[in-house]
């Protein structure tokens, strides 16, 4: 009996429990690749130290990089949210919610390697975006979005909004779905108009979508490569430099690996404040 | 009278954010389908005057060889992942063990952490098993990267199953393999669909891997195809468009018909609990 126990231990675990042994080595590979020199095409792993550490830091493009992912976290974050929650409401309220739903979410299902390259079109000189504001008569903002240097982060950030709005969008009407309908009915009756059914009984309500919806965006953000990759390549300049871009230029660029090594380590560390809360949440929500 | 101006308002919102939210993709269609002049002499916004399909022509010898690599790619280290994440999952929804809390804790954290940290060890490891650069090299990482996602999505739907299926199976003498495939798989089928979908997409979509592990552009994949094509300067925007809608054809024709199994396979990855 006690032995039957552990051969279907085996059998159900014993696959995932190897490969989750495997992704913890190989972070714990990639710390030490951070500590060892190895700086060119030739496989080097004599030990350092933190002097990579000290380099990447110190680097112009690190602290681009860093203040342009805490500008996308926040610049990000907040309409993404809060717009997914707002039409949220909105689908519910019109009961239209599969056709609307499938246009918000479409974006998301795409990658965003295609996402940026649709934008790229967006935001040419004579692109949607200009060609749009001439037609309502804003032409005078019309401008190439992507090379200037004052314009191009934004520009790329609202590309992830769009992206994700659908994902937000689910997580809340999900959330509002959860909600007590007699709540809702009871607020009604005592004559409560829309917008204060919407303040004062579902915001304090959807508490659970705000939790799952701030850590998960903001991981996102903190994540984004692809989007600038395809877009700017990190230009004009260094302008929409970000975290793992720079890891991307300095490993396969430049082949400078424990430099690369050492900024993917700071982003490790950097998700683990929001992810190591949002993992134990998940864990009590799983077995509590 | 109230209310129907509300809903109004409601309808007049949602139309707009929605015809803004799908521009992207009309433009992309009607750029794809003009000539090149056309591309550069008319309004983006306006329709073709004829449709033209050189550009899709075009796109598709640069791109076809690319879609077919991914195509295998993604199918087989998809369902590597089903498969490994579903017999996990399955267990820690089902049994508890010593260790069990913490084991889902890292595989969580695993999950949700910027999976880039794995880039350059997995270099090494690939080039240490001589499958540096190539396709089975390729399914190896994705297998890593995304099996812990596969086991929490998954876990998340066997959750939402009673046992009672199960326990009558057992009565009847059968194993917990037996009770897994026979009984188990088949009720949970429309959350492995789910937990499937979310694989494949994030293994189509996924371009850092992509393009770091493969060199030779005869093993290249879809995602890196398409920034090559963006980044090669000969390439008309006409043809670009093309290629990008080539490129997403899969994942949207899921997102518009298994619209439903992709919303719950988003959800569950949130690890907001017991999926419904």
């Amino acid at each position: 009996m006690k032995l039957s126990k552990i051969r279907y231990f085996l059998i159900f675990m014993g696959p995932i429990l190897t490969i989750t042994i495997i992704f913890y080595f190989m972070i714990g590979w990639c710390i030490y690749i951070s500590m060892t020199d190895w700086r060119s095409a030739r496989v080097s792993m004599k030990f350092v130290g933190l002097r990579n550490y000290f380099d990447v830091v110190q680097s112009r493009e690190f602290y681009v990089s860093l203040i342009n992912n805490i500008q996308w976290i926040a610049l990000f974050m907040l309409p993404t949210t809060f717009l997914g929650l707002v039409i949220a409401y909105l689908i519910i309220l019109t009961g239209k919610e599969t056709i609307f739903r499938t246009i918000f979410l479409l974006p998301t299902a795409i990658s965003m390697v295609v996402a940026g390259t649709l934008w790229v079109w967006m935001y040419a000189t004579n692109g949607g975006i200009n060609t749009l504001l001439r037609m309502i008569g804003l032409g005078s903002l019309a401008r190439p979005w992507l090379s200037d240097p004052r314009t191009a982060l934004y520009a790329l950030i609202f590309v992830t909004v769009w992206q994700y709005l659908g994902f937000s969008i689910i997580v809340f009407e999900a959330a509002i779905k959860g909600i007590d309908r007699t709540l809702i009915e009871a607020a009604v009756v005592d004559g409560a108009s829309g917008f204060q059914v919407f303040r004062y009984v579902i915001l304090p309500q959807v508490r659970h979508g705000f939790l799952i919806a701030v850590p998960l965006l903001g991981l996102s953000a903190l994540k984004v490569f692809d989007v600038v990759f395809v877009a700017t390549r990190g230009g004009p300049g260094i302008s929409t430099y970000v975290l793992a871009y720079y890891m991307w230029v300095k490993a396969f660029w430049w082949r400078f690996m424990a430099d690369g090594a050492a900024i993917a380590v700071i982003l490790l560390l950097l998700s683990l404040v929001l992810v190591i809360p949002y993992a134990t949440y998940a864990l009590r929500r799983w077995f509590g | 009278m109230r209310l129907s101006i509300k809903m109004a308002i409601a309808y007049l919102v949602l139309v707009l954010m929605s015809i803004f939210w799908l521009l992207p993709f009309y433009i992309a269609l009607v750029t794809s389908l003009k000539t090149h002049r056309e591309t550069y002499v008319t309004n983006v916004l306006q329709p073709p005057s004829h449709i033209y399909l050189g550009a899709w022509i075009e796109a598709w010898n640069r791109v076809s060889r690319a879609f077919f690599n991914s195509i295998v790619v993604s199918i087989s280290s998809t369902l590597l992942c089903v498969l490994i994440g579903s017999l996990g999952g399955y267990y820690l929804a089902r049994f508890r063990f010593r260790g069990a809390n913490a084991l889902f804790f890292m595989i969580a954290v695993g999950a949700f952490i910027p999976y880039y940290v794995l880039l350059i060890p997995m270099t090494r490891l690939l080039a240490s098993i001589g499958l540096f650069g190539t396709l089975p090299g390729l399914i190896i990482a994705y297998v890593i990267l995304f099996s812990p996602w596969a086991a929490l999505i998954s876990s998340a739907f066997f959750l939402a199953i009673p046992r009672d299926f199960e326990e009558a199976a057992y009565v009847d003498g059968a194993s917990p393999l037996q009770a897994f495939f026979r009984v188990v798989l088949p009720i949970a089928l429309p959350g492995i669909v789910s937990t499937t979908i979310i694989v494949f997409m994030n293994i189509w979509n996924e371009f850092l891997f992509a393009v770091s592990l493969i060199t030779d552009p005869t093993y290249r994949t879809i995602q890196p195809e398409i920034a090559n094509l963006r980044g090669t300067t000969t390439v008309a925007w006409n043809t670009l468009m093309a290629g990008s809608l080539i490129g997403v054809l899969p994942p949207t024709i899921i997102c518009l018909f298994l619209g439903r199994y992709f919303i719950r396979g988003l959800l569950a990855g949130t690890l907001r609990g017991a999926a419904r």
